[in-house]
């Protein structure tokens, strides 16, 4: 669902949104500890990385994420986000 | 020789985003990492060792510890034990500590030059691998020694606002962090501190000069002031008032500022704060003023520049821009 060339921008979009999200206490420390591996690994842009960012973008500020991605043309993204918010959270069909 | 860069974070926010942020500055030509320590926010070790996780190359140090609420021995050992798990990148830093913050937790803070002097010779010693027993005028040690080895001779910076501090930390440190943001009072720091240095017949290259200041960048100055407003509310209130107005800033505003600041009125402490404070006690502005303000500071004789809070109105922008835009200007 993000094109290629698409993937290092919405990652730094996410990271943006994860790192000013006020309600820090809705991160899971799995998913945080994930999220640093793939920034410390260079692979925060890679289809594993924009899962677990956009999983924690979502549960931290749904809105923002849902802004950010409109920013970058996602609106398809955003859409599908919007559904997802209260059924079940993500799935890899997402990325 | 370039400019080194380091950057302070406060772990009032949670490990994960201190972490993200260190990659982040890691990635963006940082060299230095500084995590402060006071006891109302998460523990100063285990921030860093969280940092030194999930980085590879960044110097991480305490910015700073206190001789008073650990004893030096397990300041010692923490600083050991993270030098294991980020081998050859932690330093230590250390300072006199702040009497309001001690006071809130019952700790007397007495003689803070002999408590400092002496909590770095009990450091040295322990982190040598000696077994210590020390007689002196603060800190009484019958006889302690590590069960493990520390692999190296980890540095020792001393953080330093008053004259004799800044001799002594010029003397006995490997670095010293000059509390301090203006031109003015970085210059008479750097005199002070290459006195020490003279006095201890050290080489001013012995010694890592850093200018440890309150620092907030945007490219819009409207959101770098913003940030940078609260920060110096605080400084402004807890400053002498010898150096309010060697800054030419009356006293009795100061008052206010801390009158507002102690009846929790941030809105009015906030409100109060000047240009002439805000150029006082902080670096703050678009890139280029940084970058203007940097470049005085590196004329008179720092060798690390410290990026310390609020660092920005957005960190994540803010180390971007120093690193897209501040760091290379000071390349060589």
């Amino acid at each position: 669902m993000i094109p290629a060339e698409k993937w290092a921008p919405v990652s730094e979009q996410l990271i943006g949104v994860i790192l000013g999200a006020k309600n820090d206490e809705k991160m899971p420390n799995a998913l945080a500890n994930m999220i640093l591996l793939h920034m410390k690994n260079g692979t925060a842009s890679s289809k594993a990385g924009l899962l677990a960012l956009l999983e924690a973008a979502v549960l931290l500020d749904a809105e923002k994420t849902v802004a950010a991605l409109g920013e970058l043309q996602m609106l398809k993204l955003a859409e599908k986000i919007v559904q997802q918010m209260y059924d079940g959270g993500l799935t890899k069909n997402a990325t | 020789m370039p400019l080194k860069f380091g950057i302070e974070f406060v772990p009032k926010e949670p490990y994960w985003k201190i972490a993200a942020y260190a990659i982040q500055a890691e990635k963006n030509g940082f060299n230095n990492l500084w995590i402060t320590d006071h006891f109302g926010n998460r523990n100063v070790y285990v921030t860093l060792a969280a940092v030194a996780v999930y980085t590879n190359k960044i110097t991480l140090g305490t910015g700073v510890t206190n001789p008073w609420m650990v004893n030096p021995v397990i300041t010692a050992q923490a600083i050991g034990t993270l030098d294991e798990l980020a081998p050859g990148r932690v330093v230590l830093g250390i300072g006199a500590g702040d009497k309001t913050t001690l006071d809130a937790v019952g700790v007397e803070m007495g003689k803070p030059l002999a408590a400092v002097k002496e909590t770095i010779e009990i450091f040295r010693k322990m982190t040598a691998g000696e077994s210590v027993a020390y007689q002196g005028e603060v800190f009484k040690i019958a006889g302690a020694k590590f069960n493990f080895t520390i692999k190296r001779k980890i540095p020792v910076y001393v953080g330093a606002q008053g004259p004799k501090m800044l001799e002594m930390a010029g003397k006995i440190g490997d670095g010293v962090l000059i509390n301090a943001s203006h031109p003015s009072d970085v210059e008479y720091a750097v005199k002070t501190i290459n006195e020490g240095i003279k006095q201890a017949g050290k080489k001013p290259s012995d010694v890592d000069i850093t200018a440890y200041t309150s620092f907030s960048v945007n490219e819009d100055i409207k959101k770098a002031l913003k940030a940078a407003s609260p920060v110096v509310a605080f400084i402004v209130a807890g400053s002498p008032a010898a150096v309010l107005e060697k800054h030419g800033i009356n006293p009795a505003k100061a008052n206010e500022i801390g009158t507002a600041l102690k009846a929790g009125d941030f809105g009015k402490a906030i409100g109060a704060v000047t240009p002439e404070m805000i150029d006082a006690f902080s670096i703050c502005g678009t890139p280029d003023m940084c970058i203007a303000r940097i470049a005085e500071l590196r004329k008179i004789g720092i060798s690390q520049f410290v990026a310390g809070s609020p660092v920005g109105a957005n960190v994540k922008v803010a180390i971007d821009l120093i690193g897209s835009k501040i760091i290379p200007q000071f390349k060589d």
